[in-house]
């Protein structure tokens, strides 16, 4: 378990880098896919709310260092997605649900919620931006681009999944 | 005690949910801290010296983003555009600057009332020669007012509407004006014959004309102000059996390139010009 936690840890670094160098040159009109989202959902689906809660907070806080935005921000959005999709964890049948098309539904909804509170806290924060714009155009747009990434690494790494899911 | 316990374990994902939130929240306020600034100053530089990196070598081994790099191509082009267009508005501009500058310069030393005129259509290389000026009536100008720029005298007004002004011009064949060279006072009749250069017309043989002399309106003129430049003597030639000698005098007007002139709004003296009819009329 511990060593789950440390591969969690090294995938968490190479996202991390991932989304500071790669991302931003396939961004469309500034909206880029929230890579580091997905391994906190697939975390609070495999291992539960708490597990969720507290990988989602110090991911979240590491990705607000190391940004121009507000400190707390990333860790108080990615808390709450390891909290929701935590609540999706069961314990009797964790590779089912994480092939499941139900997967995707949760993968959506967390980064939506995400999202809107992430978008509504920065936008709220920079007073000369047009709200309702905005709002629905980097809520949606980043959640569409971040799904399709989830999408991707779930059918593409789904046997690795259930071979992990099945030595746990 | 123990039932607080296993309240706690029950919901302690809720509690964890709480504290978290609240440490968050913490943070969120703690943006203006002066310490966190520093760190975050600290991180950012690496993160940026990482990713200017990164993209550069990937941009060596595969240009991504095409379309971007297309769209991109396309807004530089656009953006060429414009700052060639500023380019060459500002080059003017800065040429009208210079030019003002010593219009003003010109203005402010002179001893008339001036009214500043730009020129607005022309008429050069025929044998009447003029000038439309965006000056009239309303701005003060009538008719045979003389009209000069900072290098000297341009024409004098034929023509006044409300907004605008006809200016004959010194190389036009009915355009005459009384002028003096400078040195020696000896005076003359300005007048052109069509050709590159003015000439000063029924100017004794004897008299004392020298190339290099400066000519000037003189004080004979009813219509022009005496001591306004006029051009230079570049030639002067004598025709055998001829009294009078031939004066060529170059503008120091350049009248194909003239942007800006000043209308003088001077009057001559009416008991002159009256006194000086009737005298005409008599004879």
């Amino acid at each position: 378990m511990v060593i789950d936690y440390l591969k969690y840890i090294g995938i968490a670094i190479i996202l991390f880098l991932i989304q500071k160098t790669f991302i931003p040159l396939i961004s469309i009109q500034m909206i880029s896919p929230d890579l580091p989202i997905l391994l906190v959902i697939y975390i609070g689906v495999r291992r539960g709310q708490i597990s969720g809660l507290i990988f989602g907070f110090f991911f979240g806080l590491l990705i607000d260092i190391f940004s121009s935005t507000f400190l707390g921000l990333s860790a108080l959005s990615y808390l709450i997605a390891g909290f929701i999709a935590g609540y999706f964890h069961d314990e009797n049948r964790p590779a089912e649900i994480l092939q499941s098309y139900f997967y995707i539904f949760i993968m959506f909804l967390v980064i939506i919620i995400s999202n809107l509170i992430y978008y509504t806290i920065f936008i709220q924060g920079n007073n000369n931006l047009p709200y309702g714009y905005l709002l629905l155009k980097f809520v949606l747009g980043s959640s569409f681009y971040t799904l399709i990434f989830g999408v991707i690494f779930m059918f593409s790494l789904s046997k690795k999944i259930v071979k992990s899911v099945g030595e746990v | 005690m123990i039932r607080i316990f296993n309240i706690f374990f029950k919901f302690k994902a809720y509690f964890l949910l709480i504290i978290l939130i609240i440490v968050s929240s913490f943070l969120l306020f703690q943006n203006n801290n002066i310490q966190i600034k520093q760190i975050r100053s600290n991180t950012i530089l690496a993160i940026g010296y990482l990713q200017e990196n990164f993209s550069d070598f990937f941009n060596m081994i595969w240009i991504p983003h095409i379309l971007s790099i297309a769209e991109e191509n396309n807004v530089l082009r656009k953006q060429n555009v414009i700052l060639s267009e500023e380019l060459s508005r500002l080059r003017e501009a800065s040429l009208e600057n210079i030019r003002l500058k010593k219009l003003l310069e010109f203005k402010q030393s002179s001893k008339y009332n001036l009214v500043t005129a730009k020129v607005v259509g022309k008429s050069i290389n025929l044998i009447r020669n003029y000038l439309t000026l965006n000056v009239g009536s309303d701005d003060g100008v009538n008719i045979n007012m003389p009209v000069i720029s900072e290098k000297g005298l341009v024409g004098k007004v034929i023509s006044v509407s409300d907004k605008y002004c006809i200016v004959e011009i010194l190389k036009s064949k009915n355009f005459k004006a009384s002028v003096i060279i400078e040195r020696s006072r000896v005076p003359g009749i300005l007048n052109w014959n069509g050709g590159e250069n003015l000439i000063i017309s029924e100017v004794a043989k004897n008299l004392d004309i020298r190339v290099g002399d400066i000519v000037k309106t003189s004080e004979y003129s009813s219509i022009f102000p005496d001591n306004i430049e006029v051009g230079t003597v570049v030639a002067v030639s004598y025709d055998t059996g001829n009294l009078f000698q031939k004066v060529e005098v170059k503008s120091y007007v350049d009248f194909s390139t003239i942007e800006e002139t000043f209308v003088l709004l001077y009057k001559p003296d009416s008991s002159r010009v009256i006194l000086e009819k009737l005298i005409y009329e008599k004879d």
